[in-house]
């Protein structure tokens, strides 16, 4: 063979390869698969959509007990899918102290008891399935994708373990899940509303501090609960166009 | 890993507390911004015809290909499903900067090949037209690819691809590790990272660490494998180029500190916390006064001072010089990478990262990786030989 010759077959076969894996390898996930997982339910016909009150949530922590049950997530201080904040003003600081000791999972102990609070507000937190997704823009390998009725999902049979969508997440709402060696993240438990039910977080929730609906339901909840308030949404400047609407929480709150 | 949750200053997101990018993200900027360094140095000679860098040329793009090759693995070995790895390539998703770098990176590797192979020509064919037997015989007549033509004509055509693909090459290297910087840099949730500076940052400290790198090599060669001493006018040459890039390099990654604090942005406390309670030993320090400041002070003087020192002056300086360079861009990119980590999402806290030397992605895997080319090197030139072409042309 000549050298010419060897070259010309060398780059056929190359490109060959290239274009087959690259455009024409066929998806995993076919039509037929997609109809069997969601069970009949049609992700076009919805559109979710969450709400927080702060100003009825106590801090007492059900909800992330409740998610950490729900979702298998450890319960260890390093993962969560949805966690509490505590934000308390103290006379004679200028900015907030804030913590969330455990992610809130054990409630909050009283340890402003000495100090003068002049106000004070708990922030429940979860992942804002934002309509632009920093994660799925990052995913090297489209594992994490967005659902057509607006949820953030991840595909444990992709993921590769980079680790690039946590590190991409400005509200720190992913963590790696050890055990899939995936990462991992709230999912607004996509497996209970595909059903009909609500997020375990919401069903804990003894003060009715989390809102969650179809934001194509003109009655629904969320909807309702959106026309009612004046809500604000977390790091409104980086364009992410986070979802959970927020009522009652100071514009530090990040 | 998880981190000393009693060592947080200030508040962090929850799941912050578990570091994901460990030393293993530090050593790839680090490893690829030695091949596009290694690479810029062999286009001095190769492009713009500097024969004061004619010595290490081929050395330069043996050891870029070894680390080109090394350069994957950090992230290979960071991978939780090390299988799944290749799928970044076959299967990449086109809006992630990761995935692009899959393509940047086999592009870059084929233009060195390419370039190697057809700069090697002649110690291809000469070692595979070799009477003895031996190993070496074997795969340079597989390397010839069938074909032995070494004729004046054909020799012509191979320096006018070599040239244009040197050519080629010094995009594409530049391309290679700016687009490093590029991935940390449009991570909009990090503002330690979140910079379009970001890029020329990583490209111009490589340019500068790989310029150390090869006279460090070059010292090496000269001193232990072919004694015989080094040439004052590459000694020279090393210098001034070690020097321009550094001062560019120290402009630019002061002029991005400059823009956070002169913007005052929302997250400039919290970078200033991060400065002040993580980053003061190794960034402050480490890599800003004494990995920094040394060697620019050594090449000032150098240039300006002692331009009429004797060549044993010269060498061992820009040789302390180099080492601090080296040292200086390791840090630079664990403060990134690190740094970057350990200031929260959240710009209300800090926390402290402690590096751990056993697991797969500790410090000992990363010293073996970080190793590992130079073995390569040394393989690829005991079968392309880059010294006795050298020794030729100096005679």
């Amino acid at each position: 063979m000549k050298r010419r010759d060897f070259i010309k077959a060398t780059g056929t076969v190359t490109l060959a390869a290239g274009v087959y894996l690259t455009v024409l390898k066929p998806s995993p996930v076919n039509a037929k698969e997609e109809k069997d997982w969601l069970n009949g339910y049609d992700w076009n016909k919805h559109y979710w959509g969450f709400g927080i009150d702060s100003t009825k949530c106590i801090g007492c922590g059900s909800c992330v007990r409740a998610c950490k049950e729900e979702n298998d997530v450890p319960k260890d201080p390093y993962h969560f899918r949805c966690w509490v904040e505590r934000y308390a003003h103290l006379k004679g600081e200028e900015k907030p102290k804030v913590d969330s000791p455990n992610g809130g999972y054990n409630s909050f102990p009283d340890k402003y008891k000495k100090e003068e609070v002049l106000k004070a507000f708990f922030v429940p937190k979860l992942c804002n399935q934002c309509a632009v997704p920093p994660c799925v823009q990052v995913c090297p390998v489209g594992a994490t994708y967005q659902t057509k009725d607006g949820v953030v999902l991840v595909d444990n049979d992709y993921c590769i373990g980079c680790r690039y969508c946590i590190s991409a997440c400005p509200f720190g709402a992913r963590y790696m899940n050890d055990e899939a060696g995936c990462a991992d993240k709230c999912t607004w438990c996509y497996h209970r509303i595909t059903k009909g039910l609500e997020p375990a977080c919401v069903l804990a929730c003894p003060v009715g501090a989390r809102i969650f609906g179809d934001l194509k339901d003109e009655n629904s909840e969320i909807n309702k609960f959106i026309e009612e308030h004046k809500i604000i949404t977390l790091k409104p400047d980086l364009g992410c166009e986070a979802k959970v609407a927020y009522v009652g929480i100071d514009s530090e709150v990040r | 890993m998880p981190v000393d949750l009693s060592l947080v200053q200030g508040f962090i997101y929850p799941n912050e507390g578990w570091l994901q990018w460990s030393f293993m993200l530090v050593i790839y900027p680090y490893i690829t911004g030695l091949v596009a360094g290694a690479f810029v140095v062999s286009a001095f000679y190769e492009v713009f015809g500097n024969e004061h860098f004619k010595p290490v040329s081929r050395l330069s793009l043996l050891c870029s290909l070894g680390f080109l090759i090394v350069c994957v693995l950090p992230l290979e070995f960071h991978l939780t499903h090390h299988l799944r790895g290749f799928e970044m390539f076959s299967t990449p998703n086109p809006s992630s900067a990761m995935a692009g770098f899959g393509g940047v990176y086999l592009w870059y590797l084929f233009i060195l090949v390419l370039e190697i192979w057809f700069n090697f020509r002649e110690k291809i064919v000469e070692g595979a037209e070799s009477k003895k037997p031996s190993l070496r015989r074997f795969v340079l007549r597989i390397l010839t690819l069938g074909s032995h033509d070494v004729s004046e004509k054909a020799m012509k055509g191979v320096h006018k691809v070599t040239h244009t693909l040197a050519i080629i090459g010094i995009p594409s290297a530049c391309f290679l590790h700016g687009y490093v910087g590029f991935i940390f840099g449009s991570i909009k949730a990090n503002h330690w990272w979140a910079s379009a500076l970001m890029p020329f940052i990583f490209l111009l400290s490589a340019v500068v660490s790989g310029v150390a790198m090869m006279f460090i090599l070059y010292w090496i060669c000269c001193v232990f494998i072919k004694k015989e001493p080094m040439r004052l006018g590459t000694v020279n040459a090393f210098i001034s180029l070690l020097f321009g890039f550094l001062i560019v390099d120290l402009v630019f990654e002061a002029l991005e500190v400059l823009q956070i604090f002169y913007a005052h942005i929302e997250a400039t406390p919290a970078v200033a916390a991060l400065i002040r309670n993580e980053l003061m030993g190794s960034y402050v320090w480490g890599q800003a006064i004494i990995g920094s400041g040394v060697p620019f002070i050594i090449l000032l003087l150098l240039v300006w001072v002692l331009p009429w020192s004797k060549r044993h002056l010269r060498q061992g300086l820009m040789l302390i010089a180099s080492l601090f360079v080296l040292g200086s861009v390791l840090l630079m990119r664990w403060n990134v990478v690190i740094g970057g980590q350990e200031l929260s999402r959240s710009l209300l806290g800090t926390f402290h990262f402690s590096e751990v030397f056993g697991t797969h992605e500790g410090v000992g895997v990363g010293i073996c990786l970080l190793l590992l080319p130079f073995i390569l090197m040394i393989i690829f030139s005991l079968f392309l030989d880059p010294w006795e072409y050298e020794k030729k042309e100096v005679k």
